[in-house]
């Protein structure tokens, strides 16, 4: 069953393209993984295949982008000023909106946005059915980015949730969970406690002091802080849930910052995701 | 006697013309002091508790709800209607005084479009304590002026047409 964050996504378009890209048949509607708005150019969909025009919208202009930052920060671009200066920000839904442009210089963020990326999230109930009944291993997911991560790991977070583990979500981009207001836009379990809004390593240590977890999970190990806070879990007894971005594990063995995750033996599996057209195959690796 | 009632009633019509024109300075004055207290309001809820402006304009309607009489309304449209377009509307529906609105609406933009709230509501609240000041003085010095200019100018009419 998908739950489908088209709507959520469509709500943070400026007017004329949402009337557009509202009247997408569903075939092209569910395989859109985002929206790419750039300065002058016509706005697109991005699909499996690749990047197609959306129709009936004329280019975008100034006024587009910066009605696409007013309605994902509510009019509130002082109260996401953090993660603007990080080049994104999460809308309601957990619609996570891509920011670029020219850089203002001493850490002032995005000043001019020359395009913006607005993905629409899903949550695919049962799409980490066939380990829910396994005895969970600390476990790594890796697939090249738009591969599905980010929706394995919520369903896997919610499956676990539910059959009786105590799980901590850090949820630093707001997006695996959709929070927006203190509510969470997707289900993610019964048992699960969620830190959003702050950095990954410092909230995976919080969680690690307040919340007593038996599995942690975060998304996107991006940083050596990453690193170092999934081996300190792990040295707490803490079975960790994770992503990375990567072609599978070889090739996370071959990059710096993983290397430690993997001589460590932090994680004992790997699910790697493959995308083939509209399809997701799953591999499982030992580590 | 009815000659009289005339002059009666014209020195008391141009009497409460000019008290209405007194009146009208203090309602200036306490319109600027209400944006001055507004923009504090705005300024503890931006700033320190870090709500968003839809967030902001809810509380402003639980705490002044003759001020602020359609914010729900006002919010359900932020989807279709820049919010720069909305905010104008709703200071313009708080019936202030030019001098009190217009900083309010400048500061509602300001926001809204990622200027530093500190520097915005510091801008704001210059500009509301500077027309503030220059109201005062001029209630000062020309609300009993008025008045009496208006009970002076009616008993002139009446001795020109008695």
């Amino acid at each position: 069953m998908v739950m489908d964050g088209y709507e959520g996504a469509l709500a943070v378009l400026p007017e004329r393209i949402r009337r557009q890209a509202a009247q997408v048949p569903g075939g092209q509607r569910d395989r859109t993984a985002e929206f790419r708005l750039r300065r002058g150019r016509f706005p697109a969909l991005v699909l499996p295949e690749g990047e197609r025009r959306l129709e009936g919208c004329g280019p975008v202009g100034r006024e587009d982008l910066e009605r696409v930052l007013e309605l994902a920060t509510e009019a509130s671009p002082y109260a996401t000023e953090e993660s603007i200066r990080q080049g994104f920000v999460t809308a309601a839904g957990g619609v996570r909106v891509g920011v670029c442009g020219q850089f203002r210089g001493g850490g002032g963020g995005i000043g001019t946005v020359t395009s913006v990326s607005v993905r629409v999230p899903r949550q695919i109930l049962g799409c980490a059915g066939r380990w829910a009944g396994q005895a969970f291993v600390s476990t790594l997911l890796i697939s090249p980015p738009g591969g599905g991560k980010t929706t394995l790991l919520r369903d896997y977070v919610r499956l676990l949730s539910d059959g009786g583990a105590r799980v901590a979500l850090c949820d630093e981009r707001g997006e695996v969970a959709g929070f927006c207001r203190g509510e969470a836009g997707f289900d993610v379990g019964e048992r699960t406690d969620v830190m959003t809004g702050c950095p990954k390593h410092q909230g995976a240590l919080m969680l690690l002091r307040a919340m007593n977890p038996e599995i942690l999970a975060m998304d996107e190990i991006t940083a050596p802080e990453d690193v170092a806070a999934c081996a300190q879990a792990a040295n707490c007894g803490v079975r960790l849930l994770a992503t990375a971005h990567g072609d599978g594990p070889e090739d996370l063995a071959a990059r710096p910052l993983y290397r430690p995750l993997l001589e460590q033996g932090i994680f004992s599996r790997a699910i790697v995701i493959r995308r083939q057209g509209r399809e997701r195959t799953y591999r499982e690796a030992a580590l | 006697m009815t000659g009289w009632i005339g002059v009666l009633l014209v020195v008391a019509a141009s009497g409460a013309m000019g008290t209405s024109a007194s009146l009208e300075l203090r309602r200036r004055v306490r319109d600027l002091e209400e944006g001055l207290e507004l923009s504090g309001r705005m300024r503890m809820e931006v700033c320190v508790r870090r709500l968003s402006l839809p967030q902001v304009l809810q509380v402003l309607a639980e705490a002044y709800p003759r001020r602020f009489p359609d914010v729900q309304d006002t919010l359900a449209a932020l989807p279709q209607v820049p919010f720069r377009l909305l905010w104008s509307a709703v200071v313009q529906a708080m019936g202030l005084c030019p001098e009190a609105g217009e900083p309010l609406a400048a500061l509602g933009e300001a926001l809204s479009r990622g200027d530093e709230p500190e520097r915005a509501f510091a801008l704001c609240e210059e500009r509301l304590r500077a027309a503030g000041e220059r109201a005062a003085r001029l209630q000062e010095e020309r609300s009993r002026l008025y008045t009496a200019l208006g009970v002076a100018g009616g008993c002139l009419l009446a001795i020109v047409l008695w």
